[in-house]
């Protein structure tokens, strides 16, 4: 393994992090803010939080270096685990400190968002979970899709799709039951 | 809770429907259920493709400038000029980059050396193999340390040259707050170093091997990153 060949991997990058290495997060941030800025917009809709987000998000990668490995899985997974996670709790926080008013907030949002059919069809670049993803009918892989990259609970989407929650609860369950059985029986699906 | 269950929460968890409390509580279990967290990053790497249906958007530099501020105080906007947080030598961090594996197979060869008995006094000194990983833990340097006949042999075992106007420089790590002591620059393939009389097996930390200009540090302490390491004690 050369230097240059371990500098250019994300791995290495935050093993370097978790050393102290600040060039080495520089370069981290460099090559991975931009998604995880969009990952944080799509589910913030507001580019103040989101940006708050994100300083949030690479300040605990600044701490946290020292707990990745790689069992926890490839790095990029890591990082977008990370910062969904804080985009969520400041949704979840955001409603119940200012008690939106859940239709209002739920229609502002829904305004800039692509209707459930456009969502329920577009395609994602890893093959093999569009594959998986297909095999779930139009409003179960929205409810997944909606859920996970636009933050939405059981209630928004509830509302959302018109539909009872105890339906979308079991929809999303299905789902999720459906896409592991595809995935895992497809091997690895990593890739 | 059923397996079953447990792994639909964790998919839950992760797919972000979950609300703000039981998210909370969740996260609590997750601290002290290793497995409960296995799943989760099951499921992070399952839905993660999910992200492919969102593009890139640049943050604002300010973004950036901001968390500088906050991780290195001080510090000037361009992170290549800017210091290290802490040193990496002043880290404990640097002792996570070693495995339990490495500390076992090193407990192994110093704990019959230390138990040894009868104690002679001050002469009973160890000597002890130390191997040097990066931090893929692939091993890249062999060190031998003879603290009687206070002398270090190094090898090299599979790390590579250092890029042009670049060296690598071994140093004997004290611990926080206490400057490491160099042991010089590596180069060829078997090295021999006398160690310095300020150096001592009980103050001894770590070795390691950080990536410094050509001819070595030229502040007498590590300037550039810890490139391979191992704990010699605990």
């Amino acid at each position: 393994m050369t230097e240059t060949q371990a500098g250019s991997t994300l791995e290495y990058l935050v093993a370097r992090c978790a050393m102290g290495d600040r060039i080495a997060f520089a370069d981290l941030y460099q090559a991975t803010s931009a998604k995880l800025f969009a990952v944080l917009l799509r589910i913030l809709k507001n580019e103040e939080m989101a940006e708050d987000a994100l300083q949030d998000v690479f300040i605990k990668v600044w701490h946290k270096a020292t707990e990745y490995h790689v069992g926890k899985g490839a790095v990029m997974t890591w990082l977008l685990s990370i910062a969904r996670y804080r985009a969520i709790d400041l949704l979840r926080r955001a409603k119940t400190a200012v008690q939106v008013d859940a239709e209002e907030g739920l229609e502002e949002r829904a305004a800039n968002e692509p209707d459930v059919a456009e969502l329920a069809g577009r395609a994602v670049d890893n093959a093999r979970l569009n594959t998986c993803l297909d095999e779930l009918e139009g409003p179960r892989r929205a409810c997944l899709v909606l859920a996970y990259c636009e933050g939405y609970t059981h209630d928004e989407l509830s509302q959302r799709l018109g539909s009872p929650v105890g339906t979308i609860k079991s929809w999303i369950r299905r789902g999720l039951k459906v896409l592991k059985a595809c995935l895992d029986g497809e091997g690895d699906y990593r890739g | 809770m059923s397996a079953e269950e447990r792994d639909m929460r964790a998919a839950e968890f992760v797919l972000g429907t979950l609300d703000g409390e039981q998210r909370r509580a969740f996260e609590k279990q997750m601290d002290h259920d290793p497995a409960l967290r296995d799943l989760v990053n099951l499921w992070e790497a399952r839905l993660v493709g999910l992200n492919d249906t969102t593009s890139v958007v640049q943050p604002p530099q300010r973004v950036w400038i901001e968390i500088e501020r906050v991780i290195a105080p001080g510090a000037v906007d361009d992170a290549v000029q800017a210091p290290l947080k802490t040193p990496w030598w002043q880290s404990l961090m640097l002792w996570r980059m070693t495995t339990a594996a490495a500390l076992l197979a090193l407990l192994a060869v110093l704990v019959p050396v230390l138990t040894q008995g009868p104690v002679q006094g001050p002469e009973a000194l160890p000597v002890y193999d130390v191997v040097l990983r990066d931090t893929q833990d692939q091993p890249q340097w062999m060190v031998v340390c003879d603290w009687r006949a206070r002398e270090v042999a190094v090898s090299r075992v599979a790390a590579a040259a250092p890029a042009a106007g670049k060296a690598h420089e071994l140093w004997l790590v004290r611990g926080e707050g206490v400057a490491p002591i160099s042991l010089g620059v590596l180069s060829g393939n078997e090295i021999q170093r006398s160690l310095p009389a300020n150096a001592t097996w009980r103050d001894t930390k770590a070795l390691a091997v950080s990536l410094e200009p050509a001819g070595g540090s030229p502040t007498g302490v590590p300037t550039g990153p810890v490139l391979y390491a191992a704990p010699v004690s605990i």
